[in-house]
Protein backbone atom coordinates (compact mmCIF):
# COMPACT_ATOMS: atom_id res chain seq x y z
CA UNK A 1 0.00 0.00 0.00
CA UNK A 2 1.41 3.64 -1.03
CA UNK A 3 1.58 5.82 1.97
CA UNK A 4 3.00 9.49 1.21
CA UNK A 5 3.89 11.57 -0.83
CA UNK A 6 5.81 9.39 -3.26
CA UNK A 7 7.56 11.34 -6.33
CA UNK A 8 6.54 10.86 -10.28
CA UNK A 9 9.09 8.57 -11.17
CA UNK A 10 8.41 6.58 -8.59
CA UNK A 11 4.83 6.17 -9.15
CA UNK A 12 5.98 5.22 -12.92
CA UNK A 13 8.55 2.32 -11.88
CA UNK A 14 5.33 1.07 -9.56
CA UNK A 15 2.83 1.23 -12.45
CA UNK A 16 5.34 -0.30 -15.02
CA UNK A 17 3.65 -3.61 -16.25
CA UNK A 18 6.27 -5.59 -15.69
CA UNK A 19 6.39 -4.61 -11.49
CA UNK A 20 2.33 -4.46 -12.01
CA UNK A 21 2.89 -8.45 -13.15
CA UNK A 22 5.24 -8.90 -9.98
CA UNK A 23 3.26 -7.02 -7.64
CA UNK A 24 0.23 -9.11 -8.47
CA UNK A 25 1.62 -12.94 -9.33
CA UNK A 26 0.84 -15.52 -7.23
CA UNK A 27 4.37 -17.59 -8.16
CA UNK A 28 6.79 -15.00 -9.97
CA UNK A 29 6.76 -12.90 -6.75
CA UNK A 30 7.84 -15.98 -4.47
CA UNK A 31 10.02 -17.42 -7.28
CA UNK A 32 12.03 -14.14 -7.43
CA UNK A 33 12.68 -14.06 -3.71
CA UNK A 34 14.12 -17.64 -3.92
CA UNK A 35 16.48 -16.59 -6.40
CA UNK A 36 17.33 -13.40 -4.49
CA UNK A 37 18.38 -15.06 -1.44
CA UNK A 38 20.03 -17.56 -3.56
CA UNK A 39 22.42 -15.36 -5.31
CA UNK A 40 23.18 -14.19 -1.72
CA UNK A 41 24.41 -17.55 -1.13
CA UNK A 42 26.44 -17.43 -3.94
CA UNK A 43 27.51 -13.87 -3.67
CA UNK A 44 28.12 -13.45 -0.13
CA UNK A 45 29.32 -16.80 0.88
CA UNK A 46 32.25 -16.80 -1.68
CA UNK A 47 33.22 -12.89 -0.41
CA UNK A 48 33.20 -14.00 3.27
CA UNK A 49 35.06 -17.31 2.64
CA UNK A 50 37.63 -14.59 0.91
CA UNK A 51 37.80 -12.24 3.45
CA UNK A 52 38.11 -14.37 6.38
CA UNK A 53 40.95 -16.07 4.54
CA UNK A 54 42.69 -12.20 4.18
CA UNK A 55 41.85 -11.76 7.62
CA UNK A 56 44.27 -15.03 8.52
CA UNK A 57 40.97 -16.83 10.25
CA UNK A 58 40.35 -19.84 7.25
CA UNK A 59 42.05 -21.23 5.00
CA UNK A 60 45.55 -20.40 6.15
CA UNK A 61 47.42 -23.39 4.37
CA UNK A 62 45.96 -22.39 1.19
CA UNK A 63 47.56 -19.22 -1.39
CA UNK A 64 45.34 -16.55 -1.90
CA UNK A 65 45.78 -15.73 -5.12
CA UNK A 66 44.32 -19.05 -6.31
CA UNK A 67 41.43 -19.51 -3.78
CA UNK A 68 40.73 -15.56 -5.27
CA UNK A 69 40.46 -17.11 -9.34
CA UNK A 70 38.24 -19.85 -7.98
CA UNK A 71 35.83 -18.07 -6.37
CA UNK A 72 35.75 -14.95 -7.53
CA UNK A 73 33.58 -15.49 -11.13
CA UNK A 74 31.15 -17.21 -8.52
CA UNK A 75 30.88 -13.96 -6.71
CA UNK A 76 29.95 -12.38 -9.78
CA UNK A 77 27.35 -14.83 -10.82
CA UNK A 78 25.88 -14.06 -7.32
CA UNK A 79 25.79 -11.03 -7.84
CA UNK A 80 24.23 -11.15 -11.33
CA UNK A 81 21.07 -13.21 -9.92
CA UNK A 82 20.73 -11.31 -6.91
CA UNK A 83 20.70 -7.94 -8.83
CA UNK A 84 18.32 -9.05 -10.94
CA UNK A 85 16.08 -10.50 -8.62
CA UNK A 86 16.29 -7.62 -6.18
CA UNK A 87 15.91 -5.16 -8.99
CA UNK A 88 12.46 -6.79 -9.74
CA UNK A 89 11.36 -7.18 -6.20
CA UNK A 90 12.53 -3.41 -5.69
CA UNK A 91 10.49 -2.27 -8.64
CA UNK A 92 7.40 -4.18 -7.95
CA UNK A 93 7.32 -2.40 -4.74
CA UNK A 94 9.03 0.86 -5.63
CA UNK A 95 6.27 2.97 -4.16
CA UNK A 96 5.01 1.59 -1.38
CA UNK A 97 9.14 0.79 0.02
CA UNK A 98 9.85 4.50 -1.24
CA UNK A 99 9.80 5.98 2.59
CA UNK A 100 10.94 2.57 4.05
CA UNK A 101 14.17 3.16 5.92
CA UNK A 102 16.13 0.45 6.30
CA UNK A 103 15.79 0.15 2.36
CA UNK A 104 17.82 3.17 2.29
CA UNK A 105 20.35 2.18 4.76
CA UNK A 106 20.21 -1.14 2.83
CA UNK A 107 21.11 0.78 -0.30
CA UNK A 108 24.10 3.17 1.34
CA UNK A 109 25.33 -0.18 3.02
CA UNK A 110 25.73 -1.74 -0.71
CA UNK A 111 27.19 1.08 -2.04
CA UNK A 112 29.84 1.14 0.54
CA UNK A 113 30.51 -2.58 0.31
CA UNK A 114 30.72 -2.40 -3.55
CA UNK A 115 32.78 0.85 -3.47
CA UNK A 116 35.15 -0.92 -0.97
CA UNK A 117 35.51 -3.98 -3.61
CA UNK A 118 36.10 -1.87 -6.00
CA UNK A 119 38.98 -0.10 -3.90
CA UNK A 120 40.49 -2.85 -2.97
CA UNK A 121 40.38 -4.44 -6.63
CA UNK A 122 42.18 -2.08 -7.94
CA UNK A 123 44.79 -1.07 -5.25
CA UNK A 124 46.08 -4.22 -2.99
CA UNK A 125 44.51 -7.28 -4.35
CA UNK A 126 46.48 -6.64 -7.59
CA UNK A 127 49.34 -7.94 -5.92
CA UNK A 128 46.89 -11.06 -4.65
CA UNK A 129 49.27 -13.86 -6.65
CA UNK A 130 52.50 -12.64 -4.11
CA UNK A 131 50.59 -13.14 -0.32
CA UNK A 132 50.37 -16.50 0.71
CA UNK A 133 53.51 -19.02 2.34
CA UNK A 134 56.23 -16.47 4.04
CA UNK A 135 54.36 -13.21 2.50
CA UNK A 136 52.33 -12.37 4.86
CA UNK A 137 48.35 -10.78 3.73
CA UNK A 138 49.40 -7.09 3.60
CA UNK A 139 47.32 -4.98 6.74
CA UNK A 140 45.71 -2.97 4.36
CA UNK A 141 44.09 -6.12 2.51
CA UNK A 142 42.75 -7.45 6.07
CA UNK A 143 41.31 -3.74 6.87
CA UNK A 144 39.55 -3.84 3.18
CA UNK A 145 38.07 -7.33 3.91
CA UNK A 146 36.98 -7.13 7.48
CA UNK A 147 35.13 -3.39 5.60
CA UNK A 148 33.80 -5.86 3.72
CA UNK A 149 32.35 -8.60 5.93
CA UNK A 150 30.61 -5.53 7.96
CA UNK A 151 29.24 -3.90 4.86
CA UNK A 152 27.88 -6.66 3.96
CA UNK A 153 26.43 -7.98 6.84
CA UNK A 154 24.71 -4.70 7.40
CA UNK A 155 23.33 -5.23 3.98
CA UNK A 156 21.41 -8.74 4.48
CA UNK A 157 20.18 -7.54 8.00
CA UNK A 158 19.32 -4.02 7.08
CA UNK A 159 17.49 -5.85 3.92
CA UNK A 160 15.86 -8.34 6.22
CA UNK A 161 14.49 -5.56 8.36
CA UNK A 162 12.89 -4.00 5.40
CA UNK A 163 10.07 -6.25 5.57
CA UNK A 164 9.61 -5.17 9.06
CA UNK A 165 9.11 -1.33 9.35
CA UNK B 1 43.14 -27.56 13.21
CA UNK B 2 43.72 -26.43 16.78
CA UNK B 3 45.06 -22.96 15.22
CA UNK B 4 41.87 -22.54 13.41
CA UNK B 5 40.01 -23.45 16.87
CA UNK B 6 41.46 -20.78 18.48
CA UNK B 7 40.55 -18.25 15.32
CA UNK B 8 37.20 -19.57 14.96
CA UNK B 9 37.40 -18.34 18.81
CA UNK B 10 37.86 -14.75 18.59
CA UNK B 11 35.10 -14.60 15.51
CA UNK B 12 32.66 -15.97 17.74
CA UNK B 13 31.73 -12.77 19.94
CA UNK B 14 31.36 -11.09 16.10
CA UNK B 15 28.88 -13.64 15.47
CA UNK B 16 27.32 -13.20 18.73
CA UNK B 17 26.31 -9.84 18.05
CA UNK B 18 25.57 -10.74 14.32
CA UNK B 19 22.94 -12.89 15.62
CA UNK B 20 21.74 -10.76 18.73
CA UNK B 21 20.91 -8.42 16.08
CA UNK B 22 19.35 -10.82 13.40
CA UNK B 23 17.40 -12.91 15.95
CA UNK B 24 14.91 -10.56 16.73
CA UNK B 25 13.98 -10.22 13.28
CA UNK B 26 13.69 -13.91 13.30
CA UNK B 27 11.19 -13.78 16.27
CA UNK B 28 9.61 -10.79 15.36
CA UNK B 29 6.74 -11.42 13.36
CA UNK B 30 4.92 -8.56 11.66
CA UNK B 31 1.56 -8.82 12.87
CA UNK B 32 2.53 -7.71 16.56
CA UNK B 33 4.80 -5.28 15.01
CA UNK B 34 1.71 -3.34 13.56
CA UNK B 35 -1.47 -4.88 15.22
CA UNK B 36 -2.79 -4.91 18.67
CA UNK B 37 -4.20 -8.21 19.51
CA UNK B 38 -6.22 -7.24 22.15
CA UNK B 39 -8.35 -4.76 19.96
CA UNK B 40 -10.21 -6.95 17.92
CA UNK B 41 -12.76 -5.16 15.31
CA UNK B 42 -15.34 -6.36 13.07
CA UNK B 43 -15.90 -4.15 9.51
CA UNK B 44 -19.00 -4.10 7.39
CA UNK B 45 -18.80 -1.89 4.56
CA UNK B 46 -18.40 -2.10 0.48
CA UNK B 47 -15.34 -2.16 -0.91
CA UNK B 48 -14.26 0.70 -2.61
CA UNK B 49 -10.68 -0.99 -3.62
CA UNK B 50 -8.68 -3.94 -4.07
CA UNK B 51 -5.09 -4.22 -4.33
CA UNK B 52 -4.45 -7.72 -5.04
CA UNK B 53 -0.73 -7.56 -4.24
CA UNK B 54 2.57 -9.17 -2.86
CA UNK B 55 3.99 -9.49 -0.11
CA UNK B 56 0.49 -8.58 1.28
CA UNK B 57 -2.96 -8.01 0.09
CA UNK B 58 -5.02 -4.59 0.83
CA UNK B 59 -9.20 -4.62 0.96
CA UNK B 60 -10.14 -0.81 1.23
CA UNK B 61 -13.64 -0.87 2.72
CA UNK B 62 -15.87 2.43 2.87
CA UNK B 63 -17.48 1.83 6.34
CA UNK B 64 -20.71 3.81 7.42
CA UNK B 65 -20.54 5.17 11.09
CA UNK B 66 -24.04 5.35 13.21
CA UNK B 67 -23.51 9.35 12.32
CA UNK B 68 -24.00 8.13 8.67
CA UNK B 69 -20.46 9.47 7.98
CA UNK B 70 -18.24 7.22 5.98
CA UNK B 71 -14.69 6.12 6.98
CA UNK B 72 -12.42 3.83 4.00
CA UNK B 73 -10.58 1.71 5.97
CA UNK B 74 -7.86 -0.59 4.74
CA UNK B 75 -7.47 -4.29 5.94
CA UNK B 76 -4.07 -5.93 5.19
CA UNK B 77 -4.40 -9.60 4.71
CA UNK B 78 -1.65 -12.61 2.85
CA UNK B 79 -0.21 -12.17 -0.54
CA UNK B 80 -1.89 -13.71 -3.82
CA UNK B 81 -0.79 -16.53 -3.59
CA UNK B 82 -1.88 -17.44 -0.06
CA UNK B 83 -4.98 -16.46 -0.38
CA UNK B 84 -5.66 -18.30 -3.47
CA UNK B 85 -4.23 -21.44 -1.90
CA UNK B 86 -7.21 -20.95 1.07
CA UNK B 87 -9.81 -20.62 -1.74
CA UNK B 88 -9.77 -17.38 -1.99
CA UNK B 89 -9.23 -15.56 -5.63
CA UNK B 90 -9.21 -12.77 -6.66
CA UNK B 91 -12.04 -12.82 -8.69
CA UNK B 92 -13.90 -13.59 -5.46
CA UNK B 93 -14.38 -10.02 -4.61
CA UNK B 94 -14.64 -6.69 -6.60
CA UNK B 95 -15.15 -2.96 -6.01
CA UNK B 96 -19.23 -1.84 -4.95
CA UNK B 97 -19.18 -5.38 -2.87
CA UNK B 98 -20.18 -5.51 0.65
CA UNK B 99 -17.75 -8.07 2.76
CA UNK B 100 -17.31 -8.28 6.18
CA UNK B 101 -13.47 -8.21 7.98
CA UNK B 102 -12.47 -9.17 11.34
CA UNK B 103 -9.16 -7.90 12.38
CA UNK B 104 -7.48 -5.94 14.71
CA UNK B 105 -6.37 -2.62 14.91
CA UNK B 106 -3.41 -1.22 14.33
CA UNK B 107 -1.25 0.24 17.48
CA UNK B 108 -0.45 3.48 14.99
CA UNK B 109 -3.89 4.16 15.19
CA UNK B 110 -4.12 4.23 11.87
CA UNK B 111 -7.09 3.23 9.56
CA UNK B 112 -5.94 0.05 8.64
CA UNK B 113 -6.98 -3.45 10.17
CA UNK B 114 -5.00 -6.74 10.39
CA UNK B 115 -7.97 -8.75 7.83
CA UNK B 116 -8.19 -11.84 9.83
CA UNK B 117 -11.44 -12.92 8.92
CA UNK B 118 -13.09 -12.47 5.58
CA UNK B 119 -16.56 -12.56 4.64
CA UNK B 120 -17.01 -12.80 0.89
CA UNK B 121 -19.91 -11.57 -0.95
CA UNK B 122 -21.26 -15.53 -1.11
CA UNK B 123 -21.15 -16.04 2.55
CA UNK B 124 -17.77 -17.94 2.40
CA UNK B 125 -15.73 -17.05 5.36
CA UNK B 126 -11.99 -17.24 4.72
CA UNK B 127 -8.54 -16.77 7.03
CA UNK B 128 -7.20 -13.69 4.97
CA UNK B 129 -4.38 -13.31 7.69
CA UNK B 130 -0.56 -13.75 6.83
CA UNK B 131 0.88 -17.30 7.39
CA UNK B 132 3.46 -17.56 10.53
CA UNK B 133 2.89 -14.14 11.54
CA UNK B 134 2.43 -15.10 15.04
CA UNK B 135 -1.09 -13.17 15.40
CA UNK B 136 -4.23 -14.59 16.46
CA UNK B 137 -5.29 -17.95 14.79
CA UNK B 138 -7.61 -16.68 11.85
CA UNK B 139 -8.83 -19.79 10.95
CA UNK B 140 -12.79 -19.92 9.86
CA UNK B 141 -14.57 -21.70 12.52
CA UNK B 142 -17.10 -24.20 11.24
CA UNK B 143 -20.26 -22.40 11.12
CA UNK B 144 -22.69 -22.91 14.36
CA UNK B 145 -25.63 -25.23 13.60
CA UNK B 146 -27.62 -22.58 12.26
CA UNK B 147 -31.10 -22.24 12.02
CA UNK B 148 -32.05 -23.15 8.73
CA UNK B 149 -32.95 -20.18 6.35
Amino acid sequence: MIIGDVPDWVRAVHEWPLSVAVRESELLFPILQTFHIFGLVLLVGVIAILDLRFLGVLLRAQAPGPLARWLLPISRWGFAVVFASGALLLAAQSASLYFNEFLRVKLLLLAAALMNALLFHTSVFRRVHEWGGAVPVPRSAAAFAGASLLFWVGVLVTGRYIAYF
Amino acid sequence: MSNLRTRLTTLAPALLIFLGVSLPVLAHHSFSAMYDAQKPVRLTGVLSKVEWTNPHSYFHIDVTGRDGAVTTWAAEGAGPGALSRRGFNRGDIKVGDRIIVDGYLARSGAKIIDARRVTLPDGRVVSGGTPGDGGPDGTPKPAPAAPQR
